[in-house]
C-alpha cells in the first residue's frame, strides 16, 4: 500500500488494522493462536478416548480392522463436521458417529454374507485368504498368563460374547453408559433416541447381561 | 447388586483397555494425527475462502477514501457531454436561440 494515497477520514488505527491484516507477522499468528488451541484441545479429547473407542467397535464388530477403520472415520468425521463445536458436545457426537459407523459396518456384512450365500466358490476363496493373512493367530502364545489375570481375561472374554448377542441398541446403551460413563442425557444424544428409549434398553441389558454373565463371575 | 455388576463390568473393560497391544495404540494415534491435520487443512481452506472476499472489501475501502477525499459528492455530479446535448436538442433554447441576433452576438463575442 503506497504512503502517498490519502485515505482521508478512514486514516486510523482501523485503517491500519485492515491493512495489516494478512501481511503483518504477529496478525497472523493471532490468526492461526485459535486454530492450534482448537487442534491441540481436540487431540487432549481424541487421545482420552480413543482406546475405549476402539474397545467398543471391537465389542461390537468383533474384528480389529474394521474396529479401527471405524474409530478412524469417526475421529476423522468429528475433525471435519464438528471439530469447531464447543468441546462438551465432542463426546455425545463422536460416540454418534461411532455408532453410526459400526452399524454401516455391520449392514456391509450382511449384504456380503448373502452375497456370498449365492456365490459359494468365492466364499472359500476368500476364506483361503484370510486363512493365509491369519497364519500365526492360531499359534498359540508361550509366555504364560499369571492366573488372576487368566480369570480376568476370561471374565471379560464372556462379557464380551455376551453383549455381542444382545440387540444393538441394548448393547450401544450399556456401553454408553458403564463403559464410557456417559449420563443418560448423553446417551440418548449418542445414540440419537429419547432419554426414556436409553433406560429401557439399559435396563434390558443389564437384566440379560446379569443373568448370562453372572453365574460366570 | 446391578451396581456391583455394573462397577465389575467397568472395571474389566478399563482393565482390557489398559491391555491393549502396541500395534493397536500405535494406529490408533496415526489415525488421531491424520484427523487433526484435516483441522489444520479445513482451516487453512477456510482462510483462503475468504481472501477474494477480503480483497475486494479492501478495494472498496480504497475507492471511496479517495471519492471522499478528492472533495466531490455524489450530489454534484460533473458535467457530461450528455448534458450539453440536451441543451442543443431542447426545442425552446434553439427557438431563442434563432431569436436572438446572432451578429450581435458574434460582435459581443469579438469585443
Amino acid at each position: 500500500m503506497p504512503a502517498s494515497v490519502s485515505l482521508g477520514p478512514f486514516a486510523g488505527p482501523l485503517a491500519t488494522q485492515v491493512f495489516t491484516l494478512g501481511w503483518d507477522d504477529g496478525a497472523q499468528a493471532s490468526v492461526e493462536e485459535p486454530i492450534l488451541e482448537q487442534a491441540r484441545a481436540l487431540d487432549r479429547f481424541l487421545a482420552s478416548i480413543e482406546k475405549r473407542a476402539f474397545r467398543m467397535a471391537r465389542i461390537a464388530l468383533r474384528h480389529d480392522e474394521d474396529a479401527l477403520d471405524s474409530v478412524q472415520d469417526a475421529m476423522l468425521q468429528l475433525a471435519r463436521r464438528y471439530g469447531r463445536r464447543p468441546s462438551e458436545e465432542w463426546r455425545p457426537l463422536f460416540y454418534r458417529i461411532l455408532q453410526n459407523r459400526i452399524r454401516d459396518c455391520q449392514r456391509r456384512r450382511r449384504v456380503q454374507a448373502r452375497i456370498m450365500a449365492w456365490l459359494p466358490g468365492l466364499k472359500s476363496q476368500d476364506d483361503a485368504g484370510e486363512a493365509a493373512a491369519d497364519q500365526y493367530a492360531a499359534v498359540p502364545d508361550r509366555a504364560p498368563l499369571p492366573a488372576e489375570q487368566l480369570a480376568t481375561a476370561q471374565a471379560m472374554l464372556a462379557l464380551e460374547r455376551s453383549l455381542a448377542e444382545l440387540p444393538g441398541r441394548q448393547q450401544e446403551a450399556f456401553m454408553l453408559r458403564v463403559f464410557e460413563g456417559l449420563d443418560v442425557a448423553q446417551t440418548a444424544a449418542a445414540m440419537g433416541c429419547s432419554e426414556g428409549s436409553v433406560k429401557t434398553h439399559y435396563s434390558r441389558a443389564v437384566h440379560t447381561l446379569r443373568e448370562q454373565v453372572g453365574v460366570a463371575w | 447388586m446391578s451396581e456391583e455388576f455394573e462397577d465389575k463390568a467397568r472395571a474389566l473393560f478399563e482393565d482390557s483397555v489398559e491391555r491393549l497391544d502396541a500395534r493397536t495404540r500405535s494406529k490408533l494415534t496415526q489415525a488421531r494425527n491424520r484427523a487433526l491435520d484435516e483441522v489444520k487443512k479445513g482451516a487453512v481452506r477456510r482462510r483462503w475462502i475468504w481472501a477474494p472476499a477480503g480483497g475486494f472489501a479492501l478495494a472498496a475501502v480504497v475507492a471511496v477514501g479517495i471519492v471522499l477525499s478528492s472533495g466531490r459528492t455524489p450530489s454534484q455530479p460533473a458535467p457530461t457531454a450528455l448534458d450539453d446535448l440536451e441543451i442543443v436538442a431542447d426545442q425552446e433554447n434553439l427557438a431563442l436561440l434563432q431569436d436572438q441576433d446572432v451578429a450581435f452576438y458574434a460582435w459581443l463575442d469579438e469585443q
